[in-house]
């Protein structure tokens, strides 16, 4: 028998409470005086005889009840002979490694992954026996040792999992790896046990494990796709990357499967957006990676985001790979609009048009073009005065019209990626890095992750921070070494971001759509209002989460008394809100907890007329977060970490598996609930025995006791 | 008769102030209960019919039983006993359990206000009353007598009747019996908790002399019901013993062994031709009292 908290055991001494209130309640027995004992002497043994034993067995039912709950929380284990460990073994030892990269931040299924993690890790540690001797390591930039040495507390060290969170950087799993390594040298029985996401970033560093001569057992949950996961792409590549107009492109997709159960026959699909679809149907075998052909033209006119889509019915997740094709030719200009104006599908040139001319006009746009119509580089100049810039020369124009305090606008309708196309345009105006000003390095101070659009960035030179519009989608971090992205979370909805360049300003619109959805008026009006904003027009619309209360102020000509506020929602359901007048002509209120992401306006709805209304346009912004890098495949992390023996776990049930196999014992917990059960059950039947034996008519009880 | 309520009106008139303050209810409970009678009715003890003898000449015609006559077609006379004064002698069981009283009043309070008001009843029939009161032994008699000074006496007693001791029934109702001169009648009241053998042989004494015997049980509704929920150590009133007992679970078996004493009592007054109540102490005495005379008139007309 082996005890997980034996400090409670101590409460075993809580039992004499029960015992001397027993004691006690047998000397302090009631005198009543009667008028004979003459009817009583009869049985009266017997009685107090039988009332003696249910007491007692009262008693013992009642310390019963009290030595279990102590018991339950002492945590014993039964050992059993196959699970009892060679003395002379002595403990197992383990080294936990846990992933604390920014990509654990992200959300899959309701769940945050580091949350996950930490569950899994706490189950873990504690289906561990007293004598085994766990180490705690975090990996992320750098790793972090969390004991320096080997323990057995293992509740100190899910203590200290409580208070961790993931942080703004990417991970070397590697050194973590390296660390455990170092922490378990001189150990026996030595095992590891990484908890990731499995992001490929994390593993793109060279192994340093060459050279080791041992083996150690690597247990790996995933916790990135709560192991639902059975199939994905998780690569493409074109050739030759960046075609002529008009070339043939020989592009080649890699998918991976994960799980025997699925059928060897799936289906791809790779739509480029709704011009073409070809569907092929694919072969994937058992395990390892399957490269996949597709063909493709390249066109002048980009269209530069391919979608490719792993469909079918057998698969638990969707499965969708964008994909850009680096077409020289391709024209950048100052307004860039992922997909071109002429986009009909997207509207392209209508929510382009609205926005400049919310700009231009200060609140609506001036002119708009039927969506149907294409845009000209002279209808933009003709309606609204905006600069073009050519291909040619594109930097220097740009920052020249930065320096003269210009604002440029950006359109994207693709992933605000460093892979991208628009991205790769860009790049050398961030450092590298996108989300930071032009010539300006920048520093990603804080991810709030519950509030995960609202990241704070600085400027590195000056620490002033750098602000960022509602919508903000993406939080990024690099890899420490390759430098390459190595988490990247995605918000859902669009995305504004604002940023400070100079004298200028970059809004960058940031909208992923599907074929057919569109932008509707309130995104265009908060568009407006931002660019205004950015003008220095207007002050920017605010921005709240789901489930905050918004506060609405309102002032109205005197005599009115009552204000009643009309707010569309993004559905265009309006509410009508009623006001409190808190001085004269000055009217509050708020708006319940919001549950819907998206755009609402309020206007004034009685009185008809408000000398003034805050805010009149606001944002409420969902905190769904994914990580959209790409997840790197068992094969392929088998062959980097050649020198341990690995076993990965991919989903829950298997990760069941594991923890039952290194549970050490047989914990008799639930023994004890039951038996605790079976007490409680034995307390009530006899109270119902007492009540059963009480007198029928006890309405004059009151009178004598 | 009509003399004596006089009597007695003027009495109370005069002396009101002095008089026993149980007398004083006593009179206020009988006053009240006969005020509520038909004024043709009669209630007591001495109107026997005797029955029925041939007719002769010379007999009052007044007597003759014209329904007799009609039934039978011969003539019958009506016969009464002679009416004489009857004499009642209340014998209170003073004993330690008629002390116990689970609400305001004692069972020997009870008993004490009761027969105050039937001393008053019967004196007011030209009646004579006497008083006995007993536990261990026997702490005062009082002969039968029917003078007004003399019911003023019998209330004074009763007043300083107190409870205690364990009641021996034959040695003091022989010791009554022995101090009456002539056949009457006696009310006994007592709680019965004793052996029914022993009251068997202590009203023997009265059945041998040809006593009318009424037997009054005094019973309080917690002897009763027994409606005690718990652990009490229960205390002998009279003899001071202790027994610890779980009163939730005894309740049954004490509620079956009074019905089985109960019926006990009833058989040995059935044996001694005794007329048995029971009276419940959470009753008026003005409501005992009626109960007791309707269903005494009840006995003697059946």
């Amino acid at each position: 028998m082996a005890w997980g908290a034996p400090s409670f055991l101590f409460a075993l001494a809580l039992l004499a409470v029960p015992i001397l209130l027993h004691l006690s309640r047998r000397r302090r027995m009631v005198p009543l005086p009667y008028s004979s004992l003459r009817f009583l002497l009869a049985g009266a043994r017997q009685r107090n005889r039988r009332s003696a034993l249910r007491r007692l067995v009262l008693l013992v039912l009642r310390c019963a009840a009290l030595a279990l709950l102590c018991l339950f929380f002492a945590r014993p284990t039964l050992r059993t002979a196959e699970t009892a460990v060679a003395p002379e073994l002595g403990g197992a030892s383990v080294v936990v490694v846990i992933d604390q990269s920014l990509s654990m931040a992200a959300r899959d299924r309701g769940v945050v992954r580091f949350e996950r993690a930490r569950e899994r890790a706490a189950a873990f540690l504690f289906s561990l026996r007293p004598e085994d001797r766990v180490g705690l390591v975090l990996t992320s930039e750098r790793p972090n040792r969390l004991t320096p040495a080997l323990t057995t507390d293992k509740t100190s060290l899910v203590r200290r999992l409580s208070e961790l969170t993931p942080l703004p950087v990417g991970s070397d799993n590697h050194r973590g790896l390296a660390v455990a390594r170092d922490l378990l040298r001189k150990e026996k029985r030595p095992e590891i046990v990484p908890i990731t996401d499995m992001q490929r970033s994390a593993w793109d560093a060279p192994s340093p494990l060459e050279g080791a001569t041992r083996e150690i057992d690597l247990h790996i949950l995933d916790v990135g796709y709560d192991g639902t996961e059975n199939a994905a792409i998780v690569g493409l590549s074109a050739e030759p990357e960046r075609p002529a107009p008009g070339e043939t492109v020989d592009l080649r997709l890699r998918a991976a499967r994960y799980q025997a159960a699925l059928p060897a026959m799936l289906e791809v699909r790779a739509r480029l957006f709704s011009e073409f679809e070809q569907v092929a149907r694919v072969h994937l075998p058992a395990a390892g990676i399957t490269e996949l052909p597709f063909t493709v033209q390249a066109r002048a006119v980009a269209p530069p985001v391919m979608q490719f889509q792993l469909a079918d019915d057998a698969l638990r997740e969707d499965n969708i790979w964008y994909f850009s094709l680096d077409t020289p030719v391709m024209r950048p200009w100052l307004v860039l609009e992922g997909d071109r104006l002429a986009n009909r599908g997207l509207g392209g040139g209508y929510y382009l048009a609205a926005a400049l001319g919310a700009l231009a006009a200060g609140r609506r746009p001036v002119a708009a073009r039927p969506p149907e119509a294409d845009w000209s580089d002279a209808d933009l100049i003709a309606c609204f005065g905006a600069v073009r810039l050519p291909d040619a020369g594109f930097r220097p124009r740009l920052d020249a019209f930065l320096a003269r305090g210009g604002l440029a606008l950006f359109f994207v309708t693709a992933n605000l990626d460093l892979d991208s196309w628009n991205s790769r345009l860009l790049a050398p105006y961030f450092n590298g890095r996108l989300a930071a000003p032009i010539n300006r390095p920048a520093r990603l101070e804080r991810v709030d992750y519950a509030h995960p659009f609202f990241a704070l960035w600085t400027d590195a030179r000056n620490g002033d921070p750098l602000r960022l519009g509602a919508g903000v989608a993406y939080s990024w971090a690099e890899s420490p070494r390759s430098g390459r992205v190595a988490a990247r979370l995605r918000g859902g909805g669009p995305a504004i971001v604002e940023l400070v360049a100079g004298k200028g300003r970059l809004v960058f619109f940031n909208f992923a759509p599907g074929p057919e959805d569109r932008l509707d008026e309130l995104w265009i009006s908060l568009l407006g209002e931002i660019i205004a904003g950015a003008a220095g027009q207007s002050s920017r619309p605010p921005a709240y989460m789901v489930g905050e209360h918004v506060p609405l102020r309102a002032e109205a000509a005197r005599g009115v008394a009552n204000v009643m506020i009309d707010v569309e929602n993004p559905e265009g359901a309006v509410e009508r809100v009623p006001l409190t007048q808190t001085g004269p002509g000055v009217f509050e209120g708020r708006l319940a907890a919001l549950r819907q992401p998206g755009v609402y306006r309020a206007t004034a709805g009685q009185p008809a007329e408000l000398l003034a209304l805050e805010p009149r346009l606001f944002c409420v912004n969902a905190s769904r977060m994914d990580s959209d890098l790409s997840r790197i495949d068992p094969g392929e992390l088998q062959r980097l970490l050649a020198g341990y023996r690995v076993d990965w776990i991919a989903n829950q049930a298997e990760a069941e598996a594991v923890l039952a196999a290194h549970r050490r014992g047989r914990s008799l917990e639930a023994v004890l609930l039951a038996l605790l059960a079976c007490v409680w059950l034995g307390e009530t039947l006899a109270g119902v025995w007492g009540l059963a034996r009480a007198p029928k008519s006890p309405a004059a009880e009151a009178g004598h006791v | 008769m009509r003399e004596t309520s006089r009597r007695l009106t003027s009495l109370a008139a005069q002396e009101s102030e002095g008089l026993p303050k149980i007398g004083l209810r006593a009179r206020h409970v009988v006053e009240g209960f006969l005020s509520g009678l038909h004024r043709g009715r009669r209630f007591g003890w001495n109107m026997e019919f005797a029955g029925h003898r041939e007719y002769v000449p010379g007999d009052d015609l007044r007597t003759l039983d014209w329904k007799a006559f009609a039934r039978t077609d011969r003539y019958f006379i009506k016969r009464f006993e002679e009416e004489t004064s009857l004499s009642v002698t209340l014998a209170l069981d003073a004993s330690g359990s008629m002390g116990y009283a689970s609400g305001q009043t004692s069972k020997l309070g009870f008993a004490v206000e009761l027969a105050a008001a039937l001393a008053y009843l019967i004196t007011r029939q030209k009646d004579q009353v006497g008083l006995a009161w007993f536990s261990s032994q026997l702490h005062g008699f009082l002969p039968p007598a029917g003078a007004l000074p003399h019911l003023r006496l019998v209330w004074e007693s009763l007043e300083a009747v107190q409870a205690g001791g364990e009641a021996d029934y034959p040695a003091n109702l022989r010791a009554v019996a022995g101090g009456l001169p002539r056949r009457g009648m006696l009310i006994l009241f007592t709680d019965g908790l004793t052996d029914p053998e022993l009251l068997h042989r202590g009203l023997l004494y009265f059945q041998s002399r040809r006593f009318d015997v009424i037997l009054l049980r005094i019973v309080d509704p917690a002897e009763r019901d027994f409606p005690f929920r718990g652990e009490y150590l229960f205390t002998d009133a009279e003899t001071g013993g202790r027994l610890p007992v779980d009163a939730t679970g005894a309740r049954a078996q004490y509620l079956s062994a009074l019905a089985a004493h109960e019926a006990r009592l009833e058989e040995t007054a059935y044996e001694l031709a005794a007329d048995y109540h029971v009276l419940y102490t959470d009753t008026s005495v003005s409501e005992a009292l009626f109960r007791l005379l309707s269903r005494r008139r009840r006995v003697r007309r059946g």
